[in-house]
């Protein structure tokens, strides 16, 4: 008899459909397993037999041949067990075959027929969907999170006894449809009220985020950079239901998702220790998990001590930065993560931290120069906005006066974005920092006293060409927050304010 | 022709390394001329006790011709002068310890004019690198030769001041003068073998180690009629300058500054011991009787600014301030005061010297 169950294998965050075939017939007992196959997929055999037989069914001895198809593509993962398992006990007659059709099956088993939970559900399911799939069995464990993808019947199952008597027809497990209802939360740990001083690097901090602008904060230890960092979730807009499925799908290949929360509710704040390797930033390993980067795709990833990092951990994030996604190529394919993030960083200007305060930085000019080198200038040039940090006096430190709420500001932010998505509507844009130069020329309109300003001081200044399409990207993030219709003078100025300066580099 | 032969015996006795200063006196007291030195054999040599094993090894070792060298280098643009040559620094004479010979490329010093050293701290304030650019100018206004150590910082500043401004500098270096150092001086470097000399008693190649910049030192001051020290922290290279201006009896100018910056505790400390005290070249170069009517003038800046850029103006000063600083102390709204900073820089009356930090421009 020969029966096909329907399932999928992860490529990167994206799911390719595999047929498990499976055949039984006369001959020499044995069980054989094709078609490309990752050890851990080979190792399912033992654990399929064992959990059928301790499920009280005994298989006569039969040569039971099984082929995950397409057979270029190697398989890898533990979900599976269970298709392969509904496949040979279709095979043997167990259950009609037509049971298995238009049904898509995922899950690991224990030698006991038990059903595990397995890594990027929510993929599958989503890669099922798109398949044209309308029922899909995951594990019990996995079913609510399985359940977030909509117009889809999930079918959670416990253990192996249960699944046969649902495709005997005995008894139907009840599908897991109803969607949670989702409540949004914005982090509200850390607030910037708490905040006192510092007015420049906050208005910084506003405007990076209503643009998505990279953002660069330099400054003494101790004034407040990593605060400030910290504080940028509560001020990020909140997420749509489309992009927190599209960031679940990526903790969820990395198994990164708790089963209570199966979407997450806010956007992504990432910071990795300074030790991060390359691999471990920006996604790899044999067959690639999405890396730091990627996690933090539609978010924020925060290097704080950027100087610190291994200078190839850096420059490795120039590509992605750019192109907002990754691409890593394996002998098995090509893989690519979404990296769309906003990078925040943050630095002293030079080893004791104080330049150019003279009076207590003694670092040779050399020495400056070379611990700013530790960044290079392509890496640095993609940063929108960087900023000087200042330490925070005593009498701000002791203000009375409350600073602003994180909610005002996460107000304003949200107005900004709300502008920008309306005008860049049907268009590949979604912020100003994603603006090209084309889409400059469309969308950002200047005064003509603004066009001036910038105009004379492209010369005074010695802007580059790159930094001045920059430049006006910010401008116009600046004029989006305050609602201008036009980039004034004072955007541009603040603009100018806020671009690398040659000191560093 | 036979004046060059002796040269060229100087020279091979300056480039021996290895072997002190203080052996190669003793040696010429005996000997009475390199060239009987060089002539030396083995067993004279190690009848004086004078020099170990190796370093007679070493004079016995032979490589070029002495003469050849000497005008190898000279090709190359390096001239050697000895101290018993009619053109050597005649003030150099006049100090202890004076160098058998100088290695230099462009020219040395002319006798009939003035000189003065000007040196200070490698890593000094901005406001110390604007002053030492201004008492540079002044100095080739008046038609006074800048004398310093083509170092970081203050003597870099007042010596390029001084080339700007066409005046005439020299360069004393720790190194041989085919070596730039420091690196990114080279610019000034090649300036100075232009319109003045970079001078040097270490022979060609010499690198510049640490032992070799105090000796340096002493022919910085010795160079010069007087020296003027712009910014010094407490334990200061440039006070061991001013240590041997002092042995050899030349008057030194200090900067006064607030006792409260690190920079200007050197220089107060001079202050206190008796220097004296620096006004302004001006006041520097009647007290040591040099004509100085040519010095122009600075033309007072009529800066003429609203009321609020004024505000943001007058609050600058010569040390850098932060743009939080700027805020804190002129209240006025961010977006306004970084347009106002904007357009003081477009006319040029102010300077963002690092990111966010700003200073007048003198």
């Amino acid at each position: 008899m020969f029966s096909t169950s329907y399932s999928a294998v992860l490529c990167g965050v994206e799911s390719c459909p595999v047929c498990v075939e499976a055949d039984v017939s006369n001959g020499l007992p044995a069980f054989q397993m094709v078609g490309y196959l990752a050890s851990e997929v080979r190792e399912a055999q033992e654990r399929v037999r064992t959990a059928i037989r301790n499920s009280g069914i005994l298989l006569s001895p039969k040569k039971v041949t099984i082929n995950l198809a397409p057979a270029d593509l190697r398989k890898e993962g533990s979900g599976f067990d269970l298709p392969i398992a509904a496949a040979v006990l279709a095979a043997y007659g167990y259950f009609p075959e037509e049971a298995l059709e238009h049904i898509f099956i995922a899950g690991e088993l224990s030698l006991g027929g038990e059903v595990n939970p397995i890594k990027g559900i929510l993929p599958l399911v989503d890669g099922a969907k798109k398949a044209g799939y309308h029922t899909c069995m995951i594990p019990k464990e996995n079913e609510r999170e399985g359940a977030m993808i909509s117009d889809m019947e999930v079918i959670g199952v416990s253990d192996l006894k249960a699944m046969i008597r649902h495709f005997q027809g005995e008894k139907k497990i009840e599908p897991c449809c109803q969607q949670e209802e989702y409540r949004w939360e914005t982090d509200t740990t850390d607030d910037f009220c708490e905040v006192n001083g510092q007015e420049t690097l906050k208005r910084a901090a506003e405007i990076a985020v209503s643009g998505m602008h990279h953002f660069l904060m330099i400054g003494p230890p101790g004034a407040g950079k990593s605060m400030i960092a910290k504080r940028i979730p509560s001020i990020l807009p909140d997420i749509t239901l489309e992009e927190s499925l599209e960031i679940s799908k990526i903790y969820s290949v990395s198994g990164l998702l708790s089963p209570e929360s199966p979407l997450l509710k806010k956007r992504p704040f990432r910071a990795p220790h300074h030790t991060i390797t390359p691999q471990a930033l920006i996604g790899g390993g044999r067959n690639p998990k999405p890396g730091e980067i990627s996690l933090a795709h539609r978010g924020v990833l925060f290097l704080d001590e950027l100087t610190e990092f291994q200078k190839t951990t850096l420059e490795v994030l120039r590509q992605p930065l750019e192109d907002k996604k990754v691409c890593i190529s394996r002998l098995g394919g090509i893989y690519t993560f979404p990296a769309d993030t906003m990078l925040i960083g943050a630095m002293n200007p030079c080893k004791c931290g104080y330049y150019p305060d003279r009076e207590r930085c003694s670092c040779t000019e050399r020495e400056v120069r070379r611990y700013q080198q530790k960044l290079s200038h392509p890496f640095l040039d993609r940063m929108d906005i960087s900023v000087k940090a200042e330490e925070v006096s005593y009498c701000d430190l002791q203000a009375k006066k409350e600073a602003e709420c994180s909610r005002q500001i996460r107000e304003r932010v949200g107005q900004a974005q709300e502008r920008q998505r309306k005008r860049y509507q049907g268009t590949n844009f979604m912020f100003n920092s994603d603006l090209n130069a084309a889409g400059i020329q469309q969308y950002c309109v200047m005064t003509s006293e603004a066009s001036k300003l910038l105009e004379q001081s492209f010369e005074k200044l010695k802007i580059s060409a790159r930094s001045y399409h920059k430049l006006i990207k910010v401008a116009q993030t600046a004029a989006d927050l305050e609602g201008a219709k036009k980039i004034e003078k004072r955007h541009i100025a603040e603009a100018i304010c806020y671009r690398m300066s040659q000191q560093i580099y | 022709m036979e004046a060059e032969k002796m040269e060229s015996y100087w020279l091979w006795l300056c480039s021996l390394e290895d072997i002190t200063a203080k052996k190669k006196e003793k040696l010429l007291k005996f000997f009475g001329t390199p060239m009987e030195i060089y002539k030396a054999k083995r067993e004279t040599l190690e009848k004086r006790h004078i020099l170990k094993e190796w370093e007679i090894e070493k004079i016995l070792k032979k490589q070029e011709n002495p003469y050849e060298v000497y005008h190898r280098q000279k090709e190359k643009g390096i001239n050697f002068i000895s101290r018993e040559h009619e053109m050597f620094p005649k003030r150099l004479l006049k100090i202890s310890d004076v160098p058998l010979g100088l290695f230099f490329k462009g020219k040395l010093p002319d006798e009939g004019k003035k000189a003065t050293a000007v040196v200070g701290a490698r890593a000094c304030t901005y406001a110390g690198q604007a002053l030492a650019g201004q008492i540079g100018e002044e100095l080739a206004q008046a038609n006074v030769e800048v004398i310093s150590g083509m170092a970081r910082g203050i003597d870099g500043c007042a010596q390029q001041a001084a080339l700007n401004a066409g005046g005439i500098s020299f360069g004393i270096l720790g190194s041989g003068v085919d070596i730039v150092y420091p690196p990114e001086h080279r610019d000034l470097y090649e300036n100075l073998s232009r319109a003045g000399g970079v001078i040097s008693e270490f022979p060609e190649g010499s690198p510049p180690i640490g032992s070799h910049f105090p000796r340096r030192n002493r022919l910085i001051s010795g160079l010069a009629d007087f020296l003027i020290v712009v910014e010094a922290r407490e334990r200061s290279g440039s006070l061991i300058t001013v240590d041997c201006a002092l042995e050899q009896g030349k008057d030194v100018y200090a900067v006064p500054g607030r006792p409260s910056d690190a920079l200007s505790r050197g220089c107060n400390r001079l202050i206190a011991q008796g220097s004296g005290i620096f006004s302004s070249v001006k006041q520097v170069l009647e007290e040591q009787g040099v004509f100085c009517e040519n010095i122009k003038k600075k033309e007072k800046k009529q800066i003429r600014l609203a009321t609020k850029e004024n505000m943001v103006y007058s609050c600058l000063d010569l040390r850098p301030k932060s743009l939080q600083q700027i805020l804190d102390e002129t209240h006025l709204a961010f977006d306004e005061t970084i347009e106002i900073l904007l357009g003081l820089q477009m006319k040029k009356v102010i300077l963002e010297v690092d990111k966010n930090y700003y200073q007048r421009v003198l």
